[in-house]
């Protein structure tokens, strides 16, 4: 309500308290940057792999979501106008270049982001950040770093699983609701995408990757000693994530598409 | 050997993952149904529920407002820049964008959102409180925590979430006009265009907008109520939240959208 009693509070208020955050996430990326050669090579692997196969059904699932919605809508048009041609097109491009992305990197931040965010904030809460910091372990090398490699690894490569599996799905329902050949989707498909969108597509994951691990990462280790706040904080995180994915997402196009 | 036992894995992890999947949609259902029938057979705490709507609807309504202007943004330059490709202008781009806001990108990306916002929210509220055992006292109290604790937030949850997907649809109408104004020099009068725009396209983003508001707060109590001892589990219980909530309009998307297709 102070919005409508006094507007400069509000906005002021708004903006330090976005400001502290945005700032936090940038000395947080500077930290991982310093310290990037000193993380230890057994906990990235270990990290690698708990990320990548704990994610590996969402991203199966999520890139036969994109594949169904985009035929389906792409279908509409396509009976509408009767050009089969152009539903490889259609599904392909706007899959490989815009929704496949965006969805595995929300799918990403709902699972891997928000469970990062919760064990980093139970270790803060529990105290178990400190008692490292007594053992002289920094938490950045020893638990920030190798999350955040794993995470801008792992989501690029699963990127490219979601793609094979949005063209998989899209030619069983173009098959299944269109009726139409596996080879006329198919030689529509290979004809009009072009390399440069299915690049477009994993910069973007990589960018959405860095996010993700540096907001929740960010929100995990500002935790306050309370454990009924572990819920809030991922909530925040989450929310947090998803505008700045957005966001992100923007500017990427409007670089790669004007 | 190696690849076999892969697979083999890979064969267990995912029936494993069916099985999870097909025991919490039958809780989620089982819960749904459970509230529904509660809200219509017991008294509703009004207090309450406008509390709830206050906390679903008008609090949410900064952040779908900035996701729903990027998204305008996003779409309208990536099929601008596709009509000038192919036609030269951009001019066509309104109608079928604003077709494809109505009964696809409203609906989902909002639900989206919606998942991550408010699933987890009410997620996080009810495990805090179910940890903390004030579930265990308000039952000791005689209270029944479904007509108590749920049905006001079913409510205020199903009735905010249309509210916000018309809201949310807009919203994106608006950016994207501005978008081909200040990009693509479309002017106004000829991007916004109702010809594409369907009476099916209607009742499909309906449904989904229906759809995603009944289930989005019954998966957040769900999960919330899911939690047990610890101070972990309330985190987990979020993560949990996040996930169903983004499966959970994924396949109402799918669902919907197949329908109306086969159907029409």
């Amino acid at each position: 309500m102070n919005i409508i009693y006094n507007p400069i509070i509000f906005v002021g208020n708004i903006f330090i308290r976005y400001t502290i955050i945005v700032g936090g996430i940038f000395l947080l990326f500077f930290n991982i940057i310093k310290n990037f050669f000193k993380a230890s090579y057994k906990e990235i692997i270990y990290e690698l792999y708990s990320v990548g196969v704990q994610s590996l059904p969402i991203i199966f699932m999520t890139g036969v979501f994109v594949g169904t919605i985009m035929v389906i809508q792409t279908g509409f048009y396509v009976r509408a106008y009767n050009i089969t041609e152009v539903l490889g097109w259609g599904a392909g491009f706007t899959g490989f270049r815009e929704i496949a992305p965006l969805m595995v990197g929300l799918m990403f931040s709902g699972r891997i982001g928000a469970n990062n965010t919760a064990e980093l904030a139970s270790m803060k809460v529990t105290e178990q950040l400190d008692a490292m910091k007594i053992l002289t372990i920094d938490p950045i090398t020893y638990l920030i770093i190798p999350r955040f490699i794993a995470i801008v690894v792992m989501i690029t490569l699963l990127t490219v699983i979601a793609d094979f599996m949005t063209i998989l799905s899209g030619v069983f329902t173009a098959k299944l609701l269109l009726g139409m050949d596996y080879h006329i989707f198919l030689d529509s498909f290979f004809s009009y995408i072009k390399i440069s969108d299915f690049t477009t597509g994993l910069m973007k994951s990589f960018v959405f990757g860095i996010m993700i691990s540096l907001v929740s990462s960010y929100y995990g280790l500002n935790a306050k000693r309370s454990s009924k706040d572990i819920g809030f904080l991922v909530n925040k995180s989450v929310v947090f994530t998803a505008t700045a994915i957005f966001l992100i997402d923007y500017i990427l196009t409007s670089i790669f598409d004007l | 050997m190696f690849i076999f036992k892969l697979l083999k894995d890979f064969a267990l992890y995912l029936g494993g993952l069916l099985v999870y999947s097909q025991k919490h949609s039958d809780g989620i259902i089982r819960l749904l149904l459970k509230t529904i029938i509660t809200a219509f057979t017991s008294k509703i705490r009004l207090k309450e529920t406008i509390k709830q709507a206050y906390i679903i609807g008008y609090k949410t309504i900064p952040f779908i407002s900035i996701i729903m202007g990027i998204l305008g943004m996003i779409l309208v330059t990536e099929f601008g820049s596709q009509g000038v490709k192919i036609t030269g202008t951009a001019t066509e781009v309104g109608g079928p964008y604003l077709q494809l806001i109505v009964r696809q990108f409203g609906p989902f990306i909002t639900g989206m959102m919606l998942a991550n916002r408010v699933s987890t929210s009410i997620s996080a509220e009810v495990s805090a409180m179910k940890i903390t055992d004030q579930i265990d006292a308000l039952k000791m109290n005689g209270a029944n925590i479904t007509q108590y604790l749920i049905v006001p937030r079913f409510i205020a949850g199903f009735f905010m979430i249309f509210i916000l997907m018309i809201y949310a649809v807009l919203v994106a109408e608006i950016s994207g006009a501005l978008t081909a104004k200040f990009v693509f020099n479309v002017p106004y009068e000829v991007f916004i265009n109702f010809q594409f725009v369907e009476k099916s396209d209607i009742v499909q983003g309906v449904l989904k907008a229906f759809a995603i508001g009944a289930f989005i707060p019954i998966i957040g109590v769900y999960s919330g109520l899911m939690s047990n001892e610890g101070s972990k589990s309330v985190g987990d219980s979020t993560t949990r939240a996040v996930v169903m909530g983004l499966s959970a309009v994924g396949v109402i998307d799918l669902v919907v959208g197949g329908a109306i297709f086969i159907f029409t």
